[in-house]
């Protein structure tokens, strides 16, 4: 092997050895932000929810319509921070679509408890429990997916 | 010809070597960043669970209350129009939910 052989060989393991660190750091970091992202809007969300739980078990429905509207729009935020997001591997892919379905169906959820809060303010009963019923199918929906997108991540 | 086929063989174990090497470390520094994340909870894996079981136990409220026949709280509810203070979703660790 001559002397230049060996120094281009040095070379390219070195090149190999720095674009394989790079590719691996920047993999991890995709995934990572995708987590954070996730478990920052799911926090919110979830905050959000009790305060609805609180208005709704106080029987306070004007509260809970604007606490539903503001459920919504969070939902409808977490839904944009989390399709910023790049994951670098399959299963992030797969976490990230599924988080994005959960958020779409908390949108939902959030729509019909502010319907299920407006149906009562005008005393109608039966149409604010239609409201709450499909609120509770969608929000079951989205807890699902939630869980599954998590645990993808984890 | 022979000395180039061997530095391509051995380009190529570097670069497996590399691989690995860059994966763990990633690995390492995943474990670190959890850590750091666990601080303000208890389990990070297990939090959307529990934000999960927050929107079930929302969603069971709100459809009990729907079925009630009990009347609102019409009075409290007008009150403190502006009252915000409550907002929720704004702390990111121990939040207790409170309404009024």
């Amino acid at each position: 092997m001559t002397a230049g052989t060996t120094r281009r060989t040095i070379g390219l393991v070195a090149a190999a050895l720095v674009l394989a660190a790079t590719t691996a750091g920047v993999a991890h970091a995709g995934n990572a932000s995708l987590k954070r992202t996730l478990a920052s809007w799911s926090h919110r969300i979830g905050a959000d929810a009790r305060g609805i739980g609180l208005s709704a078990s106080r029987r306070h429905p004007r509260r809970m319509m604007l606490r539903a509207n503001h459920f919504r729009h969070d939902a409808l935020l977490a839904r944009r921070a989390l399709a910023a997001q790049r994951p670098s591997t399959a299963r992030g892919w797969r976490a990230r679509s599924l988080a994005l379905a959960a958020f779409r169906s908390y949108a939902v959820v959030g729509r019909e408890w502010a319907l299920t809060g407006a149906a009562r303010l005008h005393h109608r009963k039966l149409l604010a429990a239609r409201h709450a019923a499909v609120a509770k199918r969608f929000a079951a929906k989205g807890n699902r997916q939630l869980v599954a997108a998590a645990r993808l991540l984890r | 010809m022979k000395s180039n086929k061997l530095a391509l063989f051995a380009m190529l174990l570097c670069l497996a070597g590399g691989l690995g090497a860059a994966t763990a470390f990633a690995g390492k520094s995943s474990d670190s960043l959890q850590q750091t994340t666990t601080t303000c909870s208890d389990d990070q894996g297990d939090n959307e669970q529990g934000d999960a079981n927050d929107i079930a136990a929302a969603a069971n409220q709100v459809a009990k209350e729907a079925e009630s026949q009990q009347g609102d709280d019409e009075q409290g509810d007008a009150q403190g129009n502006n009252d915000n203070s409550d907002e929720q979703g704004e702390d990111e660790c121990g939040d207790d939910g409170g309404d009024d």
